[in-house]
């Protein structure tokens, strides 16, 4: 029942049934006036036809009977009436005279009775007592109820007429103008029957046709109207519940089609502008929640009132908090509480804070409040929108900390520094550098002759990079130079300057001066240290030198004396030999001693490296082949292939004392193999000469490697001095050469001595001159 | 039986010298000529003294000293060193430290080059006698 309802109530409500509704009842009032003039316009037709038939048949009835009359037969009348009365039309006849008084009717029981002339037949024409003349027919006539069927009752007067007043029989007077009337009474049985019948088919024709209409007008508004207008609301149901998948589909080209095309074109406009809106929501819902700054929409009564996740976690605040609760974990407003002015003005306002999080950590965030006004401009919520600065607060702080702790390192420094801005002006000024330039640091921040300050080739550098010219380089690095402090003094420095770039341009130069005062100081004490220690050194190695000549030569004086005690030729001549040798030796400490001490001039010349080395090779000939010992050559070098200007007696020297020292060690080596040295020369790689001293002899052990360039470090004993490699070190040195070795322990030694071309420098540093030689080598004897 | 002496110097006429000396005393001399010989010459002749140089090249007689030192059946055999002293002071030094850190007991004499006869013979019959 409750699904009919509905659907009833749906129906009811519907725009087709309305509309049919509305033309039923129209079309069936229209129908029911239409049917209701067509009867009534009938009926009438009939009833005066049947009016004028009864006033007809009423005149001929009276002129039947005229003739009986004017003979006043009265049976005849009288047979007439009856049998005019016998028909089954005719409900009653009867006539009546002057009087009131039935004279012939069909009924015999009412003859000669008398009738009110006031009765509502005769009233018609007996009003007011008045006899009536001519009355109009309508007037005659009245209903009359006739064995239960309706009857038409006329009154039809009958006239005076000449022959009745003239007839003999008669004594009608003249002036009598009516002499009795005639009263038919005709049976509208029939007729009553026909216009019930008449009724009955109008009523039912109309019913049809009104059904008919009525059912067409319905289906067409079903199907044209209802139909179409129900999937309209249907759709636009569905659109309103968010169900874009359906389209209006109706046939046509009706206006409902139009307007279903029309909807169709607005769900689509709805359906893409719903889901931007939904994008758009969702966006914003995206951007509220994760946006990496805490937002929050704050009521009149500072209620939070909504909030993202940021803030959530950050401060964990709930919805209805106070701000000042969730932000500050205070219980009061905040005395400089910037929502209020948002409240109050209505205007937007940003402020940085220091909150508390939930862990009790400092928050420091920068927010934003922005009214929300309703339509009458009225502040409802401010939104507030804060961005943790945290992180800046924190690099700020280790900023300051960093620029103390720089400033500190700056003013602390040992070493002065000195820097410029991109104007060339000095901004960095330490108390090393005023220690070192005498300048205030007044003085010198702001200042721009830099000449004051930076050595001439770095200002030329900062001059050169402010004009923007290329520099082929931007930095100097550790340049020991001189500058001249305030009072004019020249002050050692070691300077590094690096000019400062920033996007390419030129945004200053800085300088870094180290005070060499000290160190100078201490490198010429060290320096007259050094040299007392090599004295030392090398006065204890002479010491131990002579000591042991002096045994050398006391012993051999003991044996020469045992031997002659004892007449001991044999050791005679041992002791003898000692005496020799160590007088030998004395000699040779001695030439070395002067070799290597003397402040020798070398004596620069052209010479060839091959005949050179012809001489030395041609020099230990004769002592080579004593010993067995080959000497090869072989020079590889070219006349005039490099330049060979050398002091020609430090070289030879060197060569004599490299294959000197080869024989010997060929000589201690006890393996029997055909020892050789070959003596080369070459060019390298670098284009310097080369001179190579080969053996395939006893070779050197780590140790010796490593001792082979100390002063009096012999392997030969009595033997040798310790002298020999140090003094072709030295000489080598003094041509700004090298000299290296390699060596096998067992398997020989070569050594390679190395001259650059051209003259060497007047005053070679010793320190720029080098001696390698790898630990992988293993032995080499040395002088 | 005379007393067995080794005498370890890289120089021959040291040993050529010393040699002599102590064999015109009386004693039986054996000689080597580095640390590598006098360690085997220890090892095969047993001296009753071991007349040590303390600066040889390859092994020095520091080096060999140590070793002696360390070996069971030499640790006990007299030593007396020979050498130039000022020459080689910081190695004498470092030697010094190096048996006071160890608790090695040091060598049984000095005697310092050029070589006192007598003084030598002296250092020598103190430690083995006559």
């Amino acid at each position: 029942m409750g699904r009919l309802e509905d659907k009833w109530t749906a129906v009811s409500r519907s725009l087709g049934y309305k509309i049919a509704l509305s033309v039923g009842l129209i079309l069936l009032a229209s129908y029911s006036s239409f049917v209701y003039l067509v009867i009534d316009i009938q009926r009438d037709f009939f009833f005066k036809r049947m009016i004028h038939e009864a006033d007809r048949f009423s005149s001929a009835v009276i002129n039947a009977t005229n003739h009986s009359m004017l003979q006043d037969d009265r049976a005849a009348t009288r047979s007439i009436i009856q049998d005019i009365g016998k028909q089954q039309s005719i409900s009653n006849i009867r006539i009546y005279d002057h009087d009131g008084v039935i004279k012939f009717s069909n009924q015999p029981s009412e003859l000669e009775t008398k009738v009110d002339k006031k009765a509502e037949a005769c009233f018609a024409c007996h009003s007011e007592d008045k006899p009536f003349g001519e009355v109009v027919t309508d007037k005659r006539t009245r209903i009359l109820s006739h064995e239960g069927d309706r009857a038409l009752g006329m009154i039809t007067p009958i006239h005076n007429r000449e022959g009745c007043y003239r007839a003999a029989c008669h004594f009608h007077p003249k002036e009598q103008k009516v002499l009795g009337v005639l009263d038919l009474g005709m049976s509208l049985k029939g007729f009553d029957s026909h216009v019930r019948s008449l009724i009955f088919s109008i009523v039912l024709l109309s019913a049809g046709t009104f059904i008919a209409v009525l059912g067409t007008i319905a289906l067409y508004v079903t199907f044209r109207v209802h139909r179409p207008v129900k999937r309209l609301r249907d759709t636009a149901m569905k659109i309103a519940l968010g169900d874009f998948s359906h389209k209006v589909v109706l046939d046509g080209h009706d206006e409902i089609s139009e307007c279903g095309w029309a909807f169709n074109i607005m769900r689509a406009q709805v359906q893409r502008r719903t889901q931007e809106l939904s994008r758009s929501r969702e966006n914003y819902k995206s951007l509220f929640e994760q946006v990496p700054c805490f937002i929050c929409v704050i009521n009149r009564d500072f209620e939070i009132v909504r909030q993202n996740s940021y803030m959530r976690n950050l401060f964990r605040g709930g919805i209805g908090m106070r701000c000042y609760e969730v932000f500050k974990k205070r219980a009061t407003k905040c005395e400089d509480c910037h929502v209020d002015i948002t409240f109050q003005e209505g205007k937007t306002s940003g402020r940085e804070h220091c909150g508390l999080t939930v862990s009790g950590e400092e928050a420091n965030y920068v927010s934003y409040t922005t009214p929300i006004v309703d339509d009458g401009g009225q502040v409802l919520y401010a939104m507030i929108i804060a961005v943790d600065i945290g992180d800046r607060v924190r690099l700020q702080k280790e900023l300051e900390v960093s620029k103390d702790f720089q400033t500190n390192l700056i003013e602390k420094s040992i070493h002065g520094i000195i820097a410029t801005d991109a104007n060339g002006h000095v901004t960095i000024y330490n108390i090393a550098a005023e220690n070192i330039l005498g300048y205030r640091p007044q003085e010198a921040i702001g200042d721009g002759d830099l000449r004051k300050y930076f050595p001439a080739q770095f200002v030329e550098m900062i001059l050169a990079s402010h004009l923007g010219r290329e520099l082929p380089n931007s930095r100097l690095v550790a340049q020991e130079t001189v500058v001249t402090s305030r009072d004019g003094e020249l002050m050692p420095v070691r300077f590094s300057g690096f000019i400062l770039f920033e996007k390419g341009k030129t945004a200053g130069a800085v300088g870094f001066l180290q005070d060499l005062r000290t160190y100078k100081k201490l490198e010429r004490e060290k320096q007259a240290s050094d040299r007392l220690a090599v004295v030392g050194q090398t006065v204890a190695g002479l010491a131990h030198g002579i000591k042991n000549i002096l045994t050398g030569l006391e012993g051999g004086v003991f044996v020469v004396e045992t031997a002659l005690e004892d007449k001991d030729d044999q050791l005679l001549q041992r002791g003898w030999q000692m005496i020799h040798n160590n007088i030998v030796r004395i000699s040779v400490l001695v030439k070395d001693l002067l070799s290597y001490s003397k402040e020798r001039t070398p004596k620069y010349e052209e010479i060839d490296p091959n005949v050179l080395a012809e001489e030395v090779c041609a020099l230990f000939d004769v002592k080579a082949q004593e010993q067995s010992i080959i000497i090869e050559r072989d020079f590889n070098l070219k006349t005039g292939q490099v330049s060979n200007i050398f002091d020609q007696r430090g070289i030879h020297t060197c060569l004599s004392n490299l294959v000197a020292n080869a024989i010997d060690a060929c000589q201690s080596d006890t393996k029997d193999v055909q020892h050789r040295l070959i003596v080369k020369t070459g060019q390298d790689t670098e284009g310097n000469l080369k001179f190579e001293v080969s053996d395939n002899g006893v070779g050197m052990s780590d140790e010796t490697k490593r001792k082979i360039f100390s002063s009096f470090y012999s392997t030969k004993g009595n033997r040798g001095t310790g002298l020999g490699l140090m003094v072709t070190s030295k000489i080598i040195m003094e041509h700004g050469g090298q000299i290296s070795f390699e060596s096998e322990e067992g398997r020989g030694a070569t050594f390679i001595l190395k001259i650059p071309p051209g003259k060497p420098p007047e005053n070679p540093d010793r320190n720029d001159s080098r001696i390698s030689g790898g630990v992988e080598e293993t032995s080499r004897e040395t002088e | 039986m005379p007393k067995k002496i080794l005498v370890i110097d890289d120089e021959p006429d040291v040993i050529t010298f010393l040699g002599t000396l102590l064999r015109k005393n009386g004693y039986e001399v054996c000689e080597a000529c580095d640390g590598v010989e006098g360690i085997k010459k220890v090892m095969e002749e047993r001296p009753d003294l071991v007349c040590l140089d303390l600066i040889m090249p390859e092994k020095t007689g520091i080096k060999m000293y140590r070793e002696m030192r360390k070996d069971d059946q030499l640790k006990n055999v007299p030593v007396i060193m020979v050498t130039g002293i000022g020459s080689v002071a910081t190695e004498w030094a470092n030697f010094e430290r190096f048996i006071q850190h160890r608790s090695i007991p040091g060598p049984q004499g000095y005697i310092e080059k050029p070589i006192d006869k007598e003084q030598f013979l002296k250092a020598v019959r103190e430690v083995i006698g006559d």
